[in-house]
């Protein structure tokens, strides 16, 4: 049976991190049925594309030194089919690509049925009409304060020349990617996923992705959370003062835990009554013409699409309503932003509440802590040891001698 | 034009060509069959030609094998980070409506190919292995080590604890930790706080020096407007840093050194030490080179290591290459002087007025009019590329001159 292999590269904002979250859990049934999901913990994957691509990420790329070869390693050993899937590895370059296919037992010079490792590659993809709002929230959530004019003039700069920008068409863009993971592998080895569109059940997305990643029949754990709401456009408008206001004193640790998690995550992408963040009309039209050529590439190389390529286009550009304009982030509404703030600063006090309830417990275990550390000193030796401290420090051979006994010792703190 | 004709001029770059890819197709009808998955990018085959020019004009004393391996490492080498995306040949691939643009390798910006060729120097540093600190070099033997305690003891050295101007601290605890001294710390409560310090523009040149050499960062321009609303960074001001001191250290252990010659003198040695504690003056590209090689040597080593690396490493390196090579060292730009002579005034009026033990004129605070002279200003791209190409091409063999400093 030749070794087959299944490389999930992107895109990000896709739905990945659940497909992610029920592979790990289930590598016991995986296992069973011949498949491998190589992670000895959540992030397994994503530390390995870290370290293929070499990018830092806010220190975690030190615990990720040699792990892309050690997940090819375990891949190459297993006589079966192996998934690895992060959706950063849409980043790679050509020569990033190249060295992890090789790594995995492909041969770029030799033919598909000469291969002894089979390679698929599998991207998943939504249309840009939401990936452009998604991916300028994501980089509020992680403390940019660009603003969203500034944003989409970034991507639509054809020389990409932002940080921002350059990542945004790499991790992104389509045709690309397929080009530098895939150009030397034959169509039918080259899956893409499309995410349907707003209102479709949940279920269609996991069955396109099963079907890719040959889960079909199989008894998974589907009990990671679905759910990863957006914020609307003034949570999002929120986010972004806060960060403009505390970048300069919220140090990252601090950042994660109480802005992106507990502010963006589990207070404010809760409320649902929010304008949506979206295109204005004129970068909207941009955005379904860029969809539109996208679809003619895939459609040129003869990639095999799970779901339908026409979902790439994305909706079109809403009709104008009298009355109702364009929600823009920029410029929100400042009591849709007070309201916000109001749900924000309630979720704060409730945590500041928990966290001074938890100093408080902390306190006592600390005081029963010295207590017990007090009535220790009472013991008959160790007031001996004391008093004889004590007596020679008074004198000054007595201090001399002490001097020599901790020079001995290897240390001369005054402590008994 | 077509992939055929750009693998042959691969070819060529591989064989010590150094015609840029436009000339080359206009010259010649070559082609070749592929040697690789992928054709390499337009930074790395411009990065490998201007190594071949650098060997052609005999800047470099690589043999041929050496050149040939690292044109090698180049063709296969990303850059480490985010924001620079590989740009493919103009005319060696098919019109397509998707991606950036090809180019022509020689349209590249020096500062284009610069993050290709940090990556490789920061993996030559990685493989030169891990390097002994000073006070590991010679470790004494127990008994002697039982000596200098007794003898430390004897003459009350609690030690020093030397702060302040990064560059010129690193340096002074260099040479105490050489000369066996006791650094201050846990084990020496009552330790000399020695804060250092000098005009604000030599204390900004030096600030950065010791960022590129340990974290890197921003371009030097660009770190000059770093501080509060744009201003200069607090890192370099004198006055908050004696200010920090002094609130956490008695009077009587601490003194502020503002004359590099009194310096001696304030750390309890002989006033021959004074050349060793002088710290290096690195050139401007070296300064540059040295803040782009850190943020890939973070990747794969930790901090500790990387400051290492880049200090007992690269440094003398740099240093032995600015002998051959001599370039200019890293001052201020124009814009900013008006800036820093309204700090140097501020400082010594500050320091004067907090009254702490001072070693040395306060009238050295002020800018030396020499200082301000903008002699080498800012790193050039150009130069900096140069130096990379000959650091990787080992033209400055590594020594141990910085770590014996």
């Amino acid at each position: 049976m030749k070794r087959r292999i299944l490389l999930h590269v992107g895109t990000p904002k896709t739905g990945t991190s659940y497909v992610q979250d029920v592979m790990f859990r289930s590598r016991p049934a995986l296992l069973e049925a011949g498949i491998l999901y190589p992670a000895e913990r959540f992030d397994a994957h994503f530390l390995a594309a870290l370290d293929l691509m070499s990018l830092p990420w806010g220190g975690l790329e030190a615990e990720a030194i040699g792990a892309w070869d050690r997940l090819a390693e375990q891949a190459r050993a297993h006589h079966g089919t192996t998934i690895i899937s992060h959706e950063i590895l849409a980043h790679a370059s050509r020569t990033q690509a190249a060295h992890a296919l090789e790594s995995l037992g492909h041969r770029w010079d030799l033919p598909a049925d000469e291969q002894e490792t089979e390679v698929h590659v599998i991207v998943s993809a939504r249309d840009l009409v939401r990936q452009v709002p998604a991916e300028w929230q994501e980089n509020v959530k992680h403390r940019s304060t660009l603003s969203y004019a500034d944003f989409l003039a970034g991507i639509r700069d054809p020389e990409r020349r932002t940080r921002v920008s350059s990542w945004f068409w790499a991790v992104q863009e389509l045709p690309s990617i397929l080009d530098r993971w895939a150009h030397d592998l034959p169509p039918e080895h080259v899956h893409l996923v499309t995410v349907p569109p707003s209102g479709t059940a949940p279920d269609v997305l996991w069955q396109r992705f099963s079907q890719a990643l040959h889960l079909d029949g199989l008894e998974l754990d589907h009990s990671a959370s679905r759910a990863n709401p957006s914020m609307g456009v003034p949570e999002t408008a929120l986010i972004r003062r806060i960060n403009l206001a505390a970048n300069d004193v919220l140090a990252p640790p601090d950042y994660r835990p109480l802005v992106r998690e507990l502010l963006a995550h589990q207070t404010l992408s809760q409320r649902r009554n929010s304008p949506r963040i979206s295109l204005p009309p004129e970068t909207h039209a941009w955005a379904l013409e860029v969809g539109q050529s996208w679809i003619e590439v895939i459609a040129q190389q003869g990639y095999d699409v799970i779901g339908d390529a026409e979902e790439l286009r994305g909706a079109p550009v809403p009709e104008a309503v009298e009355g109702q304009s364009w929600a823009d982030p920029d410029h929100p509404r400042p009591r849709e932003v007070a309201d916000a703030a109001l749900d924000a600063i309630t979720a704060l006090a409730l945590e500041a509440a928990r966290s001074r309830a938890e100093i408080d417990r902390l306190h006592g275990e600390l005081h029963e802590t010295r207590q017990a550390l007090e009535r220790s000193y009472l013991r008959v030796s160790y007031r001996l040891r004391e008093k004889i401290v004590r007596g020679l420090e008074r004198s000054r051979p007595g201090r001399l001698m002490m001097r020599g006994y901790r020079t001995v010792r290897g240390r001369n703190s005054p402590s008994a | 034009m077509s992939a055929d004709r750009a693998w042959a001029w691969v070819a060529a770059l591989r064989a010590g060509s150094t015609t840029p890819w436009t000339q080359w197709v206009a010259e010649s009808a070559e082609t070749a069959a592929p040697t690789g998955r992928d054709l390499p990018g337009a930074h790395q085959l411009e990065l490998v030609r201007r190594v071949n020019l650098a060997v052609e004009r005999g800047t470099a004393a690589a043999s041929r094998a050496e050149v040939t391996t690292l044109v090698e490492r180049i063709l296969t080498a990303s850059p480490t980070g985010r924001g620079v995306p590989d740009r493919d040949l103009i005319g060696a691939v098919p019109e397509r409506s998707w991606g950036l643009p090809p180019v022509d390798p020689s349209d590249l910006a020096d500062c284009d190919l610069l993050p290709v060729a940090a990556r490789l120097v920061a993996e030559d540093l990685l493989a030169s292995g891990p390097q002994p600190e000073p006070s590991q070099q010679g470790r004494p033997t127990a008994p002697r080590r039982v000596v200098r305690r007794l003898s430390r003891t004897l003459r009350r050295d609690r030690g020093h604890q030397v702060v302040g101007a990064p560059w010129q601290a690193w340096t002074a605890r260099d040479e105490l930790m050489r000369r066996g001294r006791a650094l201050g710390g846990p084990e020496h409560p009552r330790h000399a706080v020695v804060v250092v310090g000098q005009d604000p523009a030599t204390m900004l040149v030096d600030a950065y020096t010791a960022r590129a050499f340990d974290t890197g960062g921003p371009a030097w321009e660009g770190w000059l407007r770093s501080g509060p609303g744009r201003s200069l960074p607090r890192r370099a001001d004198l006055a908050v840093i004696a200010a920090t001191w002094a609130a956490t250290t008695d009077r009587d252990r601490l003194v502020l050194v503002v004359d590099p010659e009194s310096l001696p003198h304030a750390l309890g040695l002989p006033t021959g030490a004074l050349g060793r504690l002088t710290p290096p003056r690195p050139t401007a590209a070296a300064v540059d080179l040295a803040r782009r090689v850190a943020p890939p040597l973070g990747l794969w080593v930790p901090a500790k290591e990387r400051r290492r690396l880049l200090r007992r490493v690269l440094l003398p390196q740099l240093l032995a290459d600015a002998e051959t090579h001599p370039s200019p060292s890293l001052a201020l730009p124009e814009a900013a002087l008006p800036r820093v002579r309204r700090r140097a005034e501020r400082v010594r009026e500050q320091v004067a007025a907090a009254g702490y033990p001072v070693a040395g004129d306060l009238q050295r605070l002020l800018p030396d009019p020499g200082h301000l002279e903008p002699s080498g200003t800012c790193p050039d791209d150009a130069e900096v590329l140069a130096l990379a190409i000959r650091v990787l091409l080992g033209a400055t063999p590594p020594t141990t001159r910085g770590a014996e400093r």
